[in-house]
């Protein structure tokens, strides 16, 4: 990348950066709490399908 | 044909043809006939054929290692008289002539050079001289890295043929004897084969396997002849090298794709054990059917990024097959992902499993399928935290951002970009990461030399976030940590914007409650501690 384009894209970084702050600050940070609940749950179902039958590491591998 | 004596050569050279092949695998016990039924043999055909093979040195009295430590802890002890030593089938990608290849020993002049042949090497097959079962340590190179195909399993296998030194890149790979070793076995003698020098530890053969499975089994019956082990077995022949085992039951398709991902490109074997599926067989035969094999490769399709059901995105998702030492097949046999469910009878109900393509029908790919079940992964101890934690991580860090971008609506033009942020996590090295680091033009050099001259874990999950394909970002976690420590070791930002954007934002105390109770808050903690300094 260009240094001039580096340049502009760390200013707009900044930019954004404390314009979320400010957001963050006026109940934003709440918004974002509450949909990582949902992200929470979601991982929770698929972690829930990652879990092994014990029994199962009993049985043969024949095949 | 090549002396030893003229009645009893101890080499022979031949064009490689299929039937030259076949005539080969055949010994005193197993017919020609048996020997064109054989899937394996099938299979290698068609291999051999790809990476071009035009000359074959059969190298009549070779004496394998395995075989020779399987023979001790069995054959030998039989009333049947079986023979020790195997035969050894050599493949080049060159056409030369038996006097060719004599004159070159002898003299070591002539049209054909040492030069020539080490180029043109393709590997080798020991052949057993057992009945039925005689395909035996077999080292062929693997296809060209083309079309998306990626081995991160390979090693250097030396042979020595009268003198001139032969080298091939590759995983061995050998079938099953029934005796000494199943399937599992198998899986488990190929996977130490890509431990056992990057993590220093001894080669077992498949009947010392087999019985290091079986000594702490006190609930089984015999360990020789061999029926095969359970996951439990297996998991106590991998501590038995100095490794430790860690079982993983993937979610779904794509859980499957990244966990092989994360530890295969790492270096690290993955074993996969499934159910066969064959229609034929009718549907609940498959229980029966319990099947281990050792990822090698996989294939990567496509250059757009995936997303999952959470609209996660993660590189591993390009994945469109798996290669696998499959004993019954070959060495880096395709497994398909195709997204089709296998209709099976479970308990007197049916019910949609998920499962992968198999090559098993070589008339009708993807029929037989493979219902897959646990990943079962040979770690050097230090390798503490397992794929999911960093996943996890990884995948609460990524939706608590966007979710930051896109309700804030700050900046739309960001929002865009980043809803395409792909995520690519695997196991690394301190090393590895530093040396690509060192080469990157991406950050200045200031920062460069900091995180090069930091003290960083010898073994790192990284989890790279790539942008249109551009690198963004690096999180890299400890992987020798444990679970409820902070694990997290380095963030390095490579994106102008995300540098001036994620120090401001996570690194402001006030932020630090962001991602409380998800595991990434370890992030959020890492940047407010490196504001503090």
């Amino acid at each position: 990348m260009e240094e001039s384009k580096k340049l502009a894209a760390a200013q707009a970084g900044k930019r954004s950066a404390n314009k979320i702050l400010q957001w963050l600050d006026s109940g934003g940070r709440n918004q974002v709490q509450q949909a990582l609940q949902e992200a929470i749950k979601q991982m929770e179902e698929r972690n829930k399908a990652r879990e092994i039958d014990p029994d199962f590491l009993d049985r043969r591998v024949t095949y | 044909m090549g002396a030893a004596t003229a009645s009893d050569p101890a080499f022979e050279v031949s064009v490689y043809s299929e039937s030259v092949l076949e005539t080969q695998l055949c010994n005193r016990d197993v017919s020609a006939e048996l020997i064109a039924k054989k899937r394996q043999v099938a299979f290698l055909k068609e291999y051999l054929k790809h990476i071009d093979a035009r000359t074959v040195i059969v190298e009549h009295r070779y004496i394998d290692r395995d075989f020779m430590e399987d023979f001790a802890a069995y054959y030998v002890r039989c009333f049947a008289n079986y023979e020790r030593k195997c035969k050894r089938l050599h493949f080049f990608s060159t056409t030369f002539t038996d006097a060719q290849f004599s004159k070159l020993i002898a003299t070591g002049l002539g049209e054909l050079s040492v030069a020539e042949l080490q180029e043109h090497y393709l590997g080798f097959i020991a052949v057993k001289p057992l009945p039925d079962t005689v395909i035996g340590r077999t080292c062929l190179g693997t296809y060209p890295l083309e079309r998306g195909r990626h081995y991160d399993i390979l090693r250097h296998y030396d042979a020595n043929l009268f003198g001139i030194p032969l080298r091939v890149k590759t995983l061995a790979f050998q079938e099953q004897d029934r005796v000494v070793a199943a399937c599992a076995s198998s899986a488990l003698w190929t996977a130490f084969h890509g431990t056992s020098q990057k993590f220093s530890h001894r080669l077992l053969s498949p009947a010392e396997i087999t019985t290091a499975a079986g000594a702490k089994a006190s609930d089984v019956d015999r360990n020789l002849p061999s029926k095969g082990l359970t996951w439990n077995m297996m998991a106590d022949a991998i501590r038995h090298v100095g490794l430790e085992p860690l079982y993983l039951q993937p979610a779904d398709d794509d859980d499957l794709k990244a966990t092989i991902y994360g530890y295969v490109h790492g270096g690290v074997p993955a074993m996969l054990g499934f159910f066969l599926h064959d229609p034929a067989d009718g549907p609940e035969a498959w229980e029966r059917q319990a099947h281990a094999v050792t990822v090698g490769g996989y294939r990567i399709n496509g250059d757009k990024p995936v997303k999952d059901k959470l609209q996660f995105s993660l590189y591993a998702y390009r994945i469109d097959r798996l290669f696998v030492h499959d004993d019954q097949v070959g060495p880096f046999a395709r497994m398909h992902f195709d997204g089709k469910a296998c209709r099976v009878s479970e308990s007197g109900k049916e019910v949609d499993r998920r499962s992968l393509g198999t090559i098993y029908d070589q008339n009708n790919l993807g029929l037989v399928r493979a219902i897959y079940t646990v990943v079962l992964l040979p770690l050097y101890h230090k390798i503490r935290i397992p794929y999911s934690l960093v996943h996890d991580t990884v995948f609460n860090f990524t939706f608590g951002f966007l979710k930051m971008l896109q309700l804030s609506q700050t900046d739309q033009t960001e929002v865009g970009r980043f809803s395409d942020l792909e995520w690519d996590i695997y196991l690394t090295t301190a090393n590895d990461f530093k040396e690509e680091l060192a080469k990157s033009t991406a950050i200045e050099s200031d920062r460069k030399f900091r995180y090069l001259t930091r003290s960083l874990p010898r073994f790192l999950w990284r989890a790279k976030a790539l942008v249109n394909n551009v690198l963004a970002l690096d999180l890299l976690f400890d992987a020798t940590d444990i679970e409820q420590g902070n694990l997290f070791s380095l963030v390095v930002e490579y994106d102008p914007y995300l540098a001036a954007f994620m120090p401001v934002v996570l690194g402001e105390k006030k932020n630090e409650a962001l991602f409380d109770e998800t595991p990434a808050r370890r992030i959020v903690d890492w940047y407010i501690e490196a504001a503090k300094q």
